[in-house]
């Protein structure tokens, strides 16, 4: 079902955390008590941190649902190789100029799709997250966080699955936390530019050619 | 007839204004984050 929705929906990004087992990382542990997931127990879904979404017969209703509420947060994810395992990210919040300022926080993670399997359903298991940073945005304006992560043995095993997602989010204890903006970037990281040398802004100051 | 003129013109500079402001209001695509807990027993 999941990967379903992950194919079906480009605006859509799954972090997967197991808990209480072989796969379970700490962070990943305290994030569902975030979450008070153990209130009604596993399988847990947030959709933009702000309830689960069980039934499972309700999840593509409920994303639709998500998908239609309006925000003014946007968030731009880019990567720089630093070396063969190490990877500068660079999250960009702003806050469009028609749009209300507010408090966020950042947070960036990295993930591993397809793994681990079985089962065949896991996509973009967590592996690792950065400190969250808490950014104060106004209207029209953006803020950046940087920040660093070493990809481990196994995940370079399967370079080709690396995932790295950021989000911002009500900066609150618990849930409800509202999610303004997601952003997801799968290896290798590298997003060009459809144009170049200004056309898509149209200043054309650095173009070199003339028309006779 | 000239004057019917400056009307339209300026009820389309008016059309032309209102435009431009409501284009100012939120329109950012949102990305829903679904944050999945799970365990494999």
């Amino acid at each position: 079902m999941v990967t379903t929705l992950i194919t079906n929906y480009p605006r859509f990004v799954v972090v997967e955390y197991h808990v209480q087992d072989a796969y379970a990382e700490p962070w990943g542990e305290a994030r569902g008590e975030f979450y008070d997931i153990w209130a009604l127990g596993i399988p847990w879904f947030a959709y933009d941190g702000l309830w689960d979404a069980w039934p499972i017969n309700t999840y593509e209703s409920k994303l639709q649902q998500r998908l239609a509420v309006p925000t003014d947060v946007t968030l731009e994810l880019s990567g720089v190789e630093l070396a063969a395992d190490t990877w500068e990210f660079t999250a960009e919040v702003c806050v469009e100029a028609g749009g209300a300022g507010k408090d966020m926080r950042i947070y960036m993670v990295q993930a591993l799709d397809k793994y681990p399997v079985p089962p065949a359903y896991s996509r973009n298991t967590f592996q690792q997250a950065a400190a969250t940073e808490d950014v104060t945005v106004a209207a029209g304006a953006c803020a950046e966080v940087v920040r660093t992560f070493t990809f481990d043995a196994l995940s370079m095993a399967t370079p080709e699955e690396i995932r790295v997602m950021a989000w911002a989010q009500a900066p609150l204890p618990g849930i409800p936390a509202d999610v303004h903006q997601a952003a997801l970037l799968a290896w290798p990281f590298v997003e060009g530019p459809m144009f170049a040398d200004g056309f898509e802004s149209g200043d054309t100051a650095a173009w070199s050619a003339t028309v006779p | 007839m000239e004057r019917s003129r400056t009307h339209v013109g300026v009820a389309l500079l008016a059309l032309a204004v209102i435009a431009a402001a409501a284009g100012d209001v939120v329109a950012a695509d949102r990305t829903v984050l679904m944050e999945y807990f799970n365990a494999t027993w």
